[in-house]
């Protein structure tokens, strides 16, 4: 097999464990464009780079960007987690997870501090990561500037121009007319204070926790074919002016289950009371709470 | 349980039923969702139809529905009775705007536990025709399923957001016995979209869905709905046919009054080809929040060919099936601020 002079190939890696298949469900020339595009991200901070996005097993928009970064990286001493929401249990990332943990034969896990990779739908773990962990987040709308700038070839140069005007307008409108910016989920972020970038529809509350991050977080959107990236340790500032800052959401009461009131939480049917009760999103973190506290 | 799947026999059962929804077999083919999308299309319950229409039609989809409509055009019509919220029988159910919702949500018969990997090795499954598993089979076999009138509606749940106030124009007309002339109302509009090509009204919604901020399905629910028509000396009400229903309702964000707000639609079509009703209730949701869909639609290059990607398309409405909560509470979260402003 490979000595440590010889690294690892993916056909090495899949003869090894003896499958006809591909290692990791990709063949090599898919998984060195995206891990090509992942690299270019990774040294534009906050760039939308265009990568060969295949026909995956799960439909466009239900994660095939995200999963197809994580199968790129994916190796069989890795840990996945998969949460939709930041549920473990959603069936589109039991599936995923199934799909990512059988065809690169490595584990699977709920745990967000046991978990090498998360990728996650819409969230982003209440847990904060370590600089060991990799984050990769399903992204619909990879493009920020798409409600105000319709015409893609227009938003490059508006990003070749590093010229927000747009944004800024549509923000200021927002604020002139409303009180506030309209966006609830997706708010806008500027990276490095140069490129906007859409951080996907992570609530506010998550928009305010991704500054120096000490983890890496992959942005992957399957339908748009375009892959951005966050090395760790870069300045992510919301898209706000300086007198009026992004405000997170603020639910109406602690979590029916363990009782935080920092983290996020979202409404719910709470079997038997009459009203909507509030919980917390992040599954694991809750439960974690929840366990520490019997 | 559908936004939250622990292991469970619940699952398992689920499972069974996708995997052994053959349905009618034509040639050791299942064509079990093109027959219901044909009878959709055609505005007409009649799957033996349809798949004699695909058989004479070659498969040719277009050609079948006409086929069907040509024979319903000649054949007597009868008014039904109104379907009464308790005889329609709820198979399966779910929301994406809450993680849980009174009265549970079901997976029933899911289409996203099918798996979307081509299988060389399994013959084409040949069964003997008319083998009784199908998507709405459940109903007839599952006697305990709940009626739509002991379910309660997601859409109540929803508070502290101003909705976009509904026309109340009235009850439709039959689109296959009047001639529908505009301005239409809302319900006649509803009557005719529901006819609409599955793959129209999906390119349609795409690009909706495109441009919006905030899009959430609050409820999606298959029923079997079955169907009356007052007996013709007794004028009693004669149960005729059940016929099986997806209705859908969805959220798109709107301005209401200068404010942000939700604008709440409705779709529903016959047979269980889900991605048909989620996108008839993102029209009429649309609809609803810009007029007649008054922002302008430019038919650029980018946007033709998003709306023509099927595979894109697609998948882009049937993701509205995936849980929405985190991002719709942070909707929910924002509107309310500017409400109490």
């Amino acid at each position: 097999m490979s000595t440590p002079n010889q690294p690892q190939t993916v056909a090495g890696l899949a003869a090894a464990h003896g499958k006809p298949e591909a290692y990791a469900y990709l063949d090599e020339d898919t998984k060195r464009n995206v891990r090509r595009a992942i690299l270019k991200a990774l040294a534009i901070p906050g760039w939308q780079v265009p990568f060969a996005s295949r026909e995956m097993p799960v439909a466009r928009g239900w994660g095939s960007g995200g999963l197809q970064v994580t199968l790129s990286v994916v190796g069989p001493t890795d840990i996945v987690k998969v949460i939709d929401q930041g549920d473990d249990f959603s069936v589109n990332a039991v599936g995923m997870r199934n799909l990512i943990s059988a065809s690169a034969q490595c584990e699977a896990t709920t745990s967000t501090p046991a978990a090498t990779i998360i990728q996650s739908r819409h969230r982003i773990p209440d847990t904060d990561l370590r600089a060991d962990q990799l984050l990769v987040l399903q992204v619909p709308h990879p493009e920020p500037l798409r409600r105000v700038v319709p015409d893609d070839v227009a938003a490059l140069a508006c990003h070749a121009e590093r010229d927000y005007t747009p944004a800024w307008l549509d923000l200021y409108d927002a604020q002139a007319r409303l009180g506030g910016p309209r966006t609830g989920a997706d708010h806008p972020v500027l990276v490095a204070g140069a490129r906007l970038m859409s951080p996907s529809p992570i609530p506010r509350h998550d928009v305010m926790r991704l500054n120096q991050r000490a983890h890496p977080i992959l942005l992957g959107a399957g339908r748009r074919a375009r892959l951005t990236a966050l090395p760790p340790y870069t300045s992510v500032e919301p898209l706000a002016f300086d007198d009026r800052p992004l405000e997170p959401e603020r639910p109406d009461g602690p979590c029916h289950r363990c009782g935080s009131s920092t983290s996020y939480r979202v409404p719910t049917d709470g079997a038997g009371v009459a009203a909507l009760v509030w919980c917390c999103s992040d599954v694991d973190a809750c439960g974690a709470r929840v366990g520490a506290a019997e | 349980m559908y936004a939250s799947m622990h292991e469970n026999t619940a699952l398992d059962a689920a499972r069974t039923l996708v995997r052994a929804a053959t349905g009618h077999q034509a040639g050791g083919v299942s064509t079990l969702m093109l027959e219901q999308q044909v009878c959709a299309e055609a505005g007409l319950w009649e799957t033996a139809a349809a798949r004699r229409a695909l058989d004479q039609s070659h498969g040719d989809t277009p050609h079948a529905v006409s086929m069907l409509r040509v024979w319903a055009a000649t054949q007597p019509h009868v008014h039904a009775v109104t379907v009464a919220p308790d005889d329609v029988a709820v198979v399966r159910r779910l929301s994406s705007a809450y993680p849980e919702i009174p009265g549970g949500q079901w997976l029933g018969f899911s289409p996203d536990l099918a798996p979307r990997q081509l299988n060389w090795s399994q013959a084409p499954s040949v069964e003997e025709v008319g083998s009784t598993a199908d998507a709405t089979a459940t109903a007839a076999t599952v006697s305990d399923a709940p009626t739509r009138g002991g379910v309660p509606r997601v859409r109540d749940l929803i508070n502290g957001v101003s909705m976009v106030p509904q026309p109340d124009d009235g009850a439709g007309e039959d689109p296959a016995h009047t001639v529908l002339v505009p301005p239409f109302t809302r319900a006649c509009r509803l009557g005719l979209l529901a006819r609409g090509e599955t793959g129209a009204l999906v390119a349609l919604a795409a690009l909706i869905l495109g441009r919006r901020q905030e899009a959430v399905l609050v409820e999606l629910t298959v029923g079997v709905a079955r169907i009356r028509i007052p007996h013709p000396r007794t004028e009693a009400p004669c149960a005729v046919v059940d016929v099986p229903i997806t209705e859908v309702e969805v959220v798109l964000d709107a301005d209401v009054d200068g404010k942000p707000g939700l604008a709440m639609g409705w779709g529903a079509s016959m047979g269980t080809v889900e991605r048909r009703g989620i996108s008839l209730a993102l029209l009429d949701a649309a609809m609803q929040a810009d007029g007649e869909l008054r922002e302008q639609l430019v038919l650029d290059e980018q946007t033709i060919i998003a709306a023509t990607d099927g595979s894109a398309t697609n998948g882009f409405v049937e993701h509205l099936r995936l849980p929405h909560y985190a991002g719709f509470a942070a909707y929910l979260a924002q509107a309310a601020v500017k409400q109490a402003r």
